[in-house]
């Protein structure tokens, strides 16, 4: 039986090398490609009649973007609102690499590689900071004091505040890692005992792996929705500091 | 652990990039503009049509309250001309029946003229009569002779006298 990081493994399917680094459209790339056509599909797809009384996978769209649009506006108010189109698209691209991963025999998880979660989140840290500078100059490093603290703990909380800060592409990163992989790999592993247990014994452990297979779909969700809420989160503590 | 494979790193991060970038300039140039502006329409066209609504409803009740007032009005009028229609005929049926109780009256009046006249006839021509009667009783009875006038005069004291 393979390995269950097997599934994880990147291969190339197209092999680009330019300048001395491997840049080949690998099974990852893929579907990173297929998570970007499906959005673009069900988006640009489902509203080309623009109808009022929608159909049903139009308003499935629009239920989706009302979703993410107050999720924003909740979170970060009216000023997060022009950043709408980067959650959205990242939340549909985090959702659809998650769910992928659920899809039986050809799926691949490409939200289980950190690298790319890391990229993203690193992305989120970077552009938040630089707005939070952006829009409150040098009064941005307030941030690492909140004004309700004692002057006498600032020699404490700033530098445990400042840690958090940076922190937080790797949590943020992590968290998202860290779940579907041990997901999928339990996943793997109890469907090697329903294998491996055969018609009689491998009941029990198929009676378990269905109910993974549920608690996975809600944590592809869910895990999805805390990486882009998380981002929402720290974009509203730049905009409006604490 | 292959996620944790350096090899592919570059890869990854250029098609993410690649990817994610076409994804989000899809997102914010055609789709979601796309999106916003038919929510935005529907929720226009939903205003609209309840203010339509609200307009035909003020207009249906206006409507109403004319027809209610129209139909106020003829009421009253017809219990007007029915009311003056009563009048007229009763105001008739009283004159009529004036007239006849008058010429009922006079009638009487009438009558009860001729029974006196006639009553009066009969009594003079009884009392002549007497006066006749009471000169030949005495001429004959105890020959007397009695003159007209005395023999009235009798007749009329014991005429006067049954009278009383």
């Amino acid at each position: 039986m393979a390995s269950p990081v097997k599934q994880f493994e990147v291969n190339p399917i197209i092999p680009i090398e330019v300048g001395g680094l491997d840049i080949s459209f690998t099974n990852s790339a893929a579907f990173m490609l297929l998570a970007v056509l499906v959005t673009t599909v069900l988006t640009v797809g489902a509203m080309r009649h623009r109808a009022v009384v929608p159909d049903r996978v139009q308003a499935m769209v629009e239920v989706f973007y009302e979703f993410v649009d107050n999720m924003v506006y909740e979170n970060a108010g009216d000023p997060g609102r022009r950043y709408l189109p980067f959650f959205f698209s990242m939340f549909s691209f985090l959702l659809l690499g998650d769910l992928f991963g659920m899809l039986p025999w050809v799926g691949y998880t490409f939200t289980s590689h950190i690298i790319i979660l890391f990229a993203l989140a690193l992305f989120v840290f970077v552009s938040v900071t630089a707005i939070g500078f952006w829009v409150h100059g040098l009064h941005f490093f307030r941030m690492f004091l909140p004004p309700s603290v004692p002057g006498a703990l600032a020699p404490l909380i700033v530098p445990i505040e400042i840690i958090s800060y940076l922190s937080r592409p790797f949590s943020l990163s992590i968290r998202l890692f860290a779940n579907m992989t041990a997901g999928h790999v339990m996943l793997k592993v109890v469907g090697g005992f329903v294998v491996g247990l055969g018609i009689v014994g491998g009941i029990l452990p198929l009676v378990v792996l269905l109910g993974i297979s549920l608690l996975e779909f809600g944590i592809a969700v869910v895990q999805a929705y805390v990486f882009t809420v998380l981002s929402v989160i720290y974009l509203n503590d730049a905009l409006h500091l604490h | 652990m292959p996620q944790l494979n350096p090899e592919w790193f570059v890869s990854q991060i250029f098609w993410l990039i690649i990817l994610f970038a076409i994804l989000y300039l899809l997102m914010r140039q055609v789709a979601l503009p796309r999106i916003a502006g038919v929510i935005d329409d529907r929720e226009r066209r939903i205003n609209e049509g309840l203010a339509e609504a609200e307009r035909l409803r003020d207009e249906a009740k206006s409507a109403q309250e004319d027809q209610e007032q129209a139909i106020r009005d003829a009421r009253a009028e017809a219990q007007k001309l029915v009311a003056d229609a009563q009048a007229e005929v009763q105001a008739e049926s009283e004159k009529r029946h004036k007239e006849l109780g008058e010429r009922l009256d006079k009638d009487l009046a009438e009558a009860e003229d001729r029974i006196a006249r006639a009553k009066q006839e009969a009594m003079e021509s009884v009392q002549g009569m007497a006066v006749e009667v009471v000169g030949l009783a005495a001429d004959r009875v105890a020959g007397v002779s009695v003159d007209e006038k005395t023999a009235a005069e009798a007749v009329q004291g014991v005429m006067d006298q049954e009278k009383a």
